[in-house]
């Protein structure tokens, strides 16, 4: 079905919709949700929970495009649901690919007041993201967004998994020296 | 920049990216027809025990490997001013130094392993020809190494020459990082996965350990079932090129195994001067099963580099990706064995570089003859490794796994090796058979001289001085 079908059908507040939605985007979304939460059960109840949310926000909200939409939904339940959940049983694997693209990001110059840093920060990784092949977005995005592990991303893009590494290591050094002509500051 | 500012930036990030990263790109790669010279290893550490795990789960992964921890060497083409391939050039300089100083004091420390293991791996007592990676079954048992403890982790340092398994660490990631290579057409990468029963306690941070200095996948299923055999079959495939589908379509674990240790390297490189298949030949090698006809690879006045020790000589031939194929001929009346056995060969090949090096070469125009080959086997290094010293982990009675779980006594049954080197004119050139330059080290006669593999010979793929995959083939079959 198509997404603007999926959107009629939301204002018609029809349920199918529930079931529209979970053929076009469940797997996706239950990916995501396993990919931070780690754990079936979690990821299913997020899931679920996303179909929800969906379901309370549009209408009045029509998202066009809607599949970012979706996954955004997704992703913020999921993370929500982990930060509810004790610190000890965090995800390593998830934490482990934020500790490293937050290694390449600028540190000391983020006020957690001063939003718009964050924004103009995030302006800039989506211009450096433009300028990228659609490959190395690709691999960024799944690894970082959706927050893959290495092999699956290999697996889909049939390459070695050490390669898919190694072209991440690239990515980040080219992110990094962007941000630096951009302005941004690190410390040594 | 701390884990929630890296989580309002991901938030921010434009939705075209979000949707258009959902399918893969279209033209992904495929992996390169040709052959040049591949070879793969596969290394199997299978443990067993009486622990009866609780009911099958689906096959999750408890570790994943780490990422690379490499800085691409800059490609001056890439750059559009000096100034930023310098910066880049120089942060490479400053990350790879280090872990070559690390390579090198792991590579003496290794030597005597390499040739020693060689000599009691690679014989071969029916006469059939046998292979083995170094390099791999040095990464394996590392591995082993990490998840063992007591006496039973104390014999596999002491084999490798490391005081400590920190030691022991470092030296792998160095290694490992060393012999790495991928760019979709030069091909070196090593794997690791150690698979666990379903329902076996164990201990977070081995795993954590495995996957950050050993690059290893940890997973946890019902091991001995069907499609745990599956799963370790399709993970084997995928990392030694499918070259060795004849053995990895055989995982057959039994159902009391609660670990298993897989280590792989796969290989693939072209010959820096490809032979021209025109100037091929049929002919006879002299086998040790009896002469068959084989297709040789041939080269006339090569300008190269002619070795030569009191029981053999030898020729290396480049690889595009820097790394050399050995021809090793021993001497007549002499065998592979003797060459083993004396163990010259693996000075020649670490010391070939140095100024400092092998004193018996010469630069001369060399007639070259070289047979095409594929070539296999499967040696079990149980019984060599218990010989030099390691003995321990196969006790059922004091092996010590404890640093991997103290849920049950487990103990190992079983370390094989499979290996396979398939050769053709896009990778080699080609070696031949010495006027035989008489007993002891005397120069060779002639500035001209043919060197014809057409008799029992060793190879060596080394990159650098790491001894990648060393065979003895005994017989050709066409």
């Amino acid at each position: 079905m198509e997404d603007k079908q999926i959107i009629k059908l939301f204002f018609a507040r029809a349920e199918a919709a529930i079931g529209a939605l979970k053929e076009r985007f469940g797997s996706t979304l239950y990916k995501i949700a396993m990919n931070i939460l780690g754990n079936h059960h979690d990821a299913e109840e997020t899931t679920n929970d996303t179909y929800l949310a969906l379901w309370n926000a549009i209408p009045p909200k029509e998202p066009e495009p809607l599949a970012p939409y979706v996954y955004r939904t997704g992703r913020n339940m999921a993370l929500k649901r982990l930060e509810y959940l004790s610190a000890e049983k965090r995800n390593g694997r998830y934490d482990l690919s934020l500790d490293e693209l937050g290694a390449c990001l600028p540190d000391n110059d983020v006020d957690p007041e001063q939003t718009f840093i964050i924004q103009e920060i995030a302006d800039s990784v989506n211009r450096f993201l433009e300028q990228d092949t659609e490959l190395n977005r690709y691999i960024f995005m799944r690894r970082y967004w959706y927050g893959d592990a290495v092999e699956d991303i290999a697996k889909d893009i049939n390459m070695k998994s050490g390669a898919v590494s190694v072209r991440l290591n690239r990515i980040r050094a080219k992110l990094k020296e962007y941000l630096i002509k951009e302005g941004y500051y690190y410390e040594a | 920049m701390k884990r929630k500012h890296v989580l309002e930036i991901l938030d921010k990030l434009d939705g075209r990216y979000i949707a258009e990263a959902e399918n893969p790109p279209k033209k992904a790669k495929k992996r390169p027809y040709w052959i040049g010279v591949v070879a793969a290893a596969l290394a199997a550490v299978i443990c067993i025990g009486s622990f009866f795990g609780s009911a099958p789960a689906a096959a999750k992964a408890v570790a994943l490997p780490a990422e690379a921890r490499i800085t691409e060497h800059p490609i001056r083409g890439d750059y559009k001013d000096i100034e930023s391939y310098t910066a880049d050039y120089d942060a490479w300089k400053a990350e790879s130094e280090p872990r070559k100083a690390l390579k090198e004091n792991a590579v003496g420390s290794l030597s005597p392993f390499f040739t020693e293991a060689s000599a009691e791996f690679l014989v071969s007592e029916n006469g059939e020809n046998v292979l083995w990676s170094p390099i791999n079954a040095y990464i394996g048992l590392s591995m082993l190494a990490e998840i063992t403890d007591g006496d039973s982790r104390r014999e596999i340092l002491d084999l490798f020459g490391a005081e400590d398994i920190e030691a022991l660490r470092s030296q792998v990631s160095a290694v490992w990082e060393s012999v790495y290579e991928d760019d979709g057409n030069e091909i070196c990468t090593p794997a690791n996965s150690l698979w666990l029963k379903d329902g076996l306690d164990y201990r977070q941070d081995t795993m954590d350990n495995l996957a950050y200095h050993y690059y290893a996948s940890v997973y946890q299923t019902d091991l001995g079932s069907d499609s745990a055999d599956k799963a370790i079959g399709e993970w084997l495939d995928k990392n030694t090129g499918g070259m060795l589908k004849d053995r990895t379509g055989k995982t057959d674990l039994s159902p009391d195994t609660v670990l298993a240790l897989y280590s792989t390297l796969f290989f693939q490189a072209k010959w820096r001067d490809e032979f021209d298949s025109k100037n091929n030949t049929e002919d006879v090698f002299h086998g040790v099963g009896g002469d068959t006809e084989v297709t040789y690879m041939n080269k006339k006045l090569c300008q190269m580099d002619y070795y030569w020790h009191e029981n053999y000589s030898a020729v290396a031939l480049s690889l595009k990706n820097g790394s050399t194929m050995w021809f090793i001929l021993p001497d007549e009346g002499k065998t592979a064995a003797d060459v083993l056995k004396d163990g010259a060969y693996g000075e020649m090949i670490s010391s070939s570089d140095g100024e400092d090096g092998w004193q018996n070469k010469k630069y001369m125009k060399v007639n070259l003859s070289v047979p095409k080959f594929d070539v296999s086997s499967t040696v079990n290094l149980k019984d060599g490794l218990g010989r030099m010293g390691v003995n321990k982990v196969f006790d059922t009675e004091s092996s010590d796994f404890t640093a991997i779980t103290s849920d049950t006594p487990v103990w190992i049954t079983a370390v094989n090796q499979s290996a396979r080197v398939e050769i053709d004119e896009k990778g080699v050139k080609a070696a031949a058979y010495i006027e035989i330059p008489g007993a002891g080290a005397a120069m060779p006669p002639e500035e001209i001289i043919d060197f014809l593999l057409d008799r029992p010979f060793l190879f060596v793929i080394s990159k650098g001085n790491l001894p990648l995959f060393t065979g003895v083939v005994n017989n050709i079959s066409e």
